[in-house]
């Protein structure tokens, strides 16, 4: 294909989804005319085959599962206790309830991988405490909405599970490697939180004593072993991160009808279709995905993007960099799943080519998407929050800005030293070679 | 799940809407148990599960075709809504919808069509362990395929000939 061709493709590509296709059908027209376009009709016989085999990989099973997980954690009483554990322990630093809201999300991460799951959900429960706390109800949304990024950076993550899948990266390797980066969000998050609480003189809540913090860790203490049975689990080899988000499905389901008894039978058939369509706007995206993909690797395109990129230059930081932009760029536009699906042949290759980790490139690749869900006019995260908070999306993105500075501190942290990233899967599971 | 409401007339649409979702919850129900049961056995090996692969890639390949049909009728899939909103209700978005229309007619032609022969390749084709036929796993391409289409010329026909009450022809 010639540079022009491959510009047309990718025009194509965009003209239909502004038009307004769903994306799924924008990424399988797109090969579909591009097969016709090449006289090469009998190519047509590809599109189902791809786009079956591009859904039924058993590792993508971890999606509905993960995505179920977090969805019968928020219905079943464990999201509450996760914020009372979280109020406890860091309440009283100034800006109070906006540093629980921070700590809460970095453990919910811990058992969900979505980040929808987490400003719907969590956000739920954040929100309301803030806004009976007299917080203005912006800067709830805002904290609510930044800090739900954190969680498919800490693992579990939905993101890294399709990562690993259409890579053939380690998913093991991936949740490994999202460990420091989560910490190091919710770290960057707080400082930002203190210095808004500051300015503006928000309040803190009383320091609690040891007696009742421990109370509100024994209450909370079922809800905080998931992360250690998912993640130890993986890592003790017992199941596969597959495997994995079924035993979280299944410690949710035994915590929230036998133990708090927060949900009843009759919430079910609700819970797995709310899952189930969830699921499937990524399934179809991911098998239509799977077929554009094929078409991009047979017509060889991202060999040419390759070849034009490095020709401009060799060195890493600037790929990197650029690879940044584009990502950020495309997350103010588009969906982040579709984001990764989308760019994941073009740029593998490219990373490969100058000889960054494929762990450490997953992981920013998904900090990208992540910061992706807050910019407007298409971030998930955003709409999520301002449909939970009742705060419009445009004075909600505005009180984002200094959260999102922190967050992209934390990307170029994680693009430019990539031990943050590395260190924790190379000392747990052995240097990768 | 919306369920009918009492007294209101249950129609062949409805019957297939609570089916696809049903459908799929069911398969996403028996994947659950067939996984939690895979690490069961792994320690108490009552039974074999051998025969658990080729069922799980069955359920899957249902639960997302059946799935992306059922939130196909409720256009409920991602989309770039931003050039739609801003026609709506102009004879713009109308031009729009019908192009939006076609387009999608013909990547629904061709997934039915081509998952069809695909299906029809595998005949004969049986698993190794339960022996059961191959079509079964590629037939649900195109089963959510003519679900998709039937919803899709339904929408073209009230294009072109609104139905009374279809202020906009949708």
């Amino acid at each position: 294909m010639t540079p022009v061709e491959t510009l047309a493709v990718f025009g194509v590509l965009a003209a239909l989804m502004l038009l307004g296709l769903p994306i799924a059908v924008s990424m399988a027209l797109t090969a579909i005319l591009s097969f016709l376009a090449l006289g090469e009709p009998d190519l047509l016989s590809m599109v189902p085959q791809r786009m079956y085999a591009g859904t039924t990989s058993f590792p993508l099973l971890a999606i509905p599962f993960f995505i179920l997980a977090g969805n019968l954690m928020n219905t079943g009483g464990m999201t509450q206790r996760i914020f009372r554990v979280a109020r406890c322990l860091v309440g009283h630093i100034k800006g109070g309830l906006g540093h629980v809201n921070v700590v809460a999300s970095m453990i919910f991460a811990g058992m969900s991988g979505s980040a929808v799951a987490d400003a719907a959900g969590l956000g739920l429960v954040e929100i309301e405490a803030m806004r009976k706390a007299g917080y203005d109800p912006r800067f709830s949304a805002a904290v609510t909405a930044a800090s739900s990024t954190i969680g498919p950076i800490v693992p579990p993550s939905i993101p890294f599970v399709i990562f690993g899948s259409m890579t053939g990266t380690s998913v093991g390797r991936l949740f490994l490697g999202g460990f420091l980066p989560g910490l190091l969000m919710g770290l960057a998050l707080m400082i930002t939180v203190y210095i808004i609480a500051t300015r503006r003189g928000y309040p803190q809540e009383r320091r609690v004593g040891a007696r009742e913090l421990l109370e509100a860790i024994l209450a909370g203490l079922p809800a905080l072993g998931a992360p250690a049975i998912i993640i130890g689990g993986i890592l003790a080899g017992i199941f596969t991160p597959t495997e994995a988000s079924v035993v979280a499905c299944l410690y949710a389901l035994i915590l929230g009808l036998l133990l708090y008894r927060e949900i009843r039978v009759s919430d079910l058939p609700r819970i797995l279709w709310e899952t189930l369509e969830h699921t499937i706007r990524v399934m179809f995206i991911i098998s239509a995905a799977s077929l554009f993909g094929w078409m991009l690797i047979q017509q060889r395109i991202p060999n040419l993007v390759v070849e034009g990129l490095v020709a401009l230059t060799d060195r890493r930081w600037v790929i990197l960099l650029i690879i940044n932009g584009i990502l950020l760029l495309l997350g103010c536009f588009m969906e982040g799943i579709a984001i990764m699906l989308l760019t994941i042949p073009v740029f593998m290759p490219l990373i490969a080519r100058v000889g960054v980790d494929p762990v450490h490139f997953g992981v920013l690749m998904t900090l990208n998407l992540m910061i992706g869900l807050l910019t407007p006019p298409v971030g998930m995260a955003l709409y999520a929050v301002s449909s939970v908070s009742q705060v419009p999306l445009w004075p909600l993105a505005r009180e984002l800005w200094p959260y999102m500075v922190a967050l992209l501190i934390s990307l170029g942290i994680v693009t430019y030293i990539p031990e943050v990233v590395l260190w924790v899967p190379d000392l747990l599971m052995g240097a990768a070679r | 799940m919306r369920r009918p409401a009492v007294g209101r007339p249950v129609s062949a649409d409805r019957l297939l809407a609570a089916a696809l979702r049903w459908g799929s919850v069911l398969c996403l129900v028996f994947l659950l148990v067939l996984l939690a049961a895979g690490v069961l056995v792994r320690f108490v090996p009552l039974f074999s599960l051998g025969w658990a692969d080729e069922v799980v890639e069955l359920a899957f390949a249902w639960m997302v075709f059946l799935g992306t049909a059922a939130l196909w009728r409720e256009d409920a899939h991602i989309a770039v809504t931003f050039l739609s909103d801003l026609l709506s209700g102009t004879p713009g978005g109308r031009l729009l919808e019908g192009l939006v229309t076609l387009l999608a007619l013909g990547f629904l032609v061709t997934l039915t069509w081509e998952g069809w022969l695909l299906a029809g390749q595998a005949v004969g084709n049986r698993t190794p362990i339960l022996e059961w036929p191959k079509p079964l796993w590629y037939v649900s391409i195109p089963v959510a395929g003519i679900v998709m289409l039937g919803h899709t010329l339904r929408r073209a026909i009230r294009l072109i000939r609104p139905a009374p009450g279809d202020r906009r022809g949708r």
